[in-house]
């Protein structure tokens, strides 16, 4: 499975980008694009993991086999879960030769989500079970997701 | 024969509270029993292992009786007065949480934890709700039942969930 092209009305997508930006002050002055139609299929973690079949979830959904699912609030069994997929930490999210970059966000709640990076250097996140977007790095930060605390890379196959 | 009664206590649970018949008592033991259906796991309980079946079972055995009960054999009946402040809180979780991917943000949040906070009533209006819209409802519906007709190799998968809990929905009589 991959990407449900978002193929919205001119009114629908306004609509969407509205909702957005509600949430997200970040989108307001920045660009961002709206790349898919909304579903609820599969989630940022899991997008982050190019999975577009499941959610990832320490909770009731899918988890890599041995990677601890409790406490399903702290970041390291996330960190855990994205390393079965190749993933280690690194210092910042400037693109890298050779490597794709993912970034963790945490709110006083616990990870919250988490987005990737495209070729293009820009990143692209799955909005809950709303869209996909490709947004900037920092677009997303705020009161809903909270800061990014970890980058994590990977190199390329 | 009329049936001794315990004297409540103010603010306790009901026991036979003013009850004259037996028939009477049992119907108050019963309801009383689904108020304290009310209960919450705490959200760090692993619901993969077997730590929340322990819990679940220390539950039951705190309760004295099983998660699931069927007292007048229609649980569809269940949950009709509770609708309109079901359908409130289902709004409200799914306006406030719609961005969140985190089962934590999602399950935490307070209209949800109301939700489970129905207990054995809520379960036949979320079954409903599941049937319209696929959403994690996994969470409350295994903290309400103490039950999971999922498959391990089918977690994460929205539809194949959805289905494996309306098919014990079904076969529970919890949908219509």
């Amino acid at each position: 499975m991959s990407y449900d092209k978002a193929n919205y009305t001119g009114q629908e997508l306004g609509q969407r980008k509205y909702g957005l930006e509600l949430d997200f002050e970040g989108l307001t002055t920045t660009s961002y694009e709206i790349v898919s139609k909304h579903t609820c299929a599969y989630n940022c973690h899991a997008f982050a993991m190019g999975d577009f079949d499941r959610k990832w979830g320490p909770i009731s959904h899918y988890w890599p086999k041995d990677c601890p699912r409790q406490p399903p609030d702290s970041l390291p069994i996330y960190l855990r879960a994205f390393a079965t997929r190749g993933f280690e930490p690194c210092g910042d999210g400037d693109p890298e030769l050779g490597y794709e970059k993912i970034a963790v966000y945490a709110n006083d709640s616990g990870p919250s989500h988490t987005a990737k990076q495209v070729p293009s250097g820009k990143w692209a996140s799955k909005m809950g079970d709303d869209v996909d977007i490709e947004h900037d790095l920092h677009a997303l930060e705020g009161h809903y997701y909270g800061r990014i605390v970890q980058f994590m890379r990977r190199p390329v196959s | 024969m009329p049936v001794m009664f315990e004297t409540p206590k103010r603010g306790s649970s009901v026991r036979g509270y003013g009850c004259a018949t037996k028939s009477f008592y049992d119907s108050a033991i019963c309801t009383s029993r689904y108020r304290m259906q009310t209960f919450r796991l705490p959200y760090f309980v692993d619901p993969s292992t077997e730590t929340t079946e322990k819990h679940v079972e220390s539950l039951q055995r705190k309760h004295h009786k099983p998660l699931i009960p069927k007292p007048d054999g229609s649980p569809v009946a269940l949950g009709q007065e509770m609708e309109p402040r079901f359908s409130r809180l289902v709004a409200e979780w799914k306006k406030e949480t719609r961005f969140h991917s985190s089962e934590v943000h999602k399950c935490m949040h307070r209209a949800y934890q109301e939700i489970i906070a129905m207990g054995i009533e809520a379960v036949p209006l979320i079954f409903r709700e599941m049937r319209r819209d696929e959403d994690d409802w996994f969470w409350a519906l295994r903290m309400i039942t103490g039950q999971n007709p999922v498959r391990q190799e089918y977690l994460g998968q929205m539809h194949r969930m959805t289905e494996a809990w309306l098919a014990w929905g079904q076969e529970h009589g919890y949908v219509v």
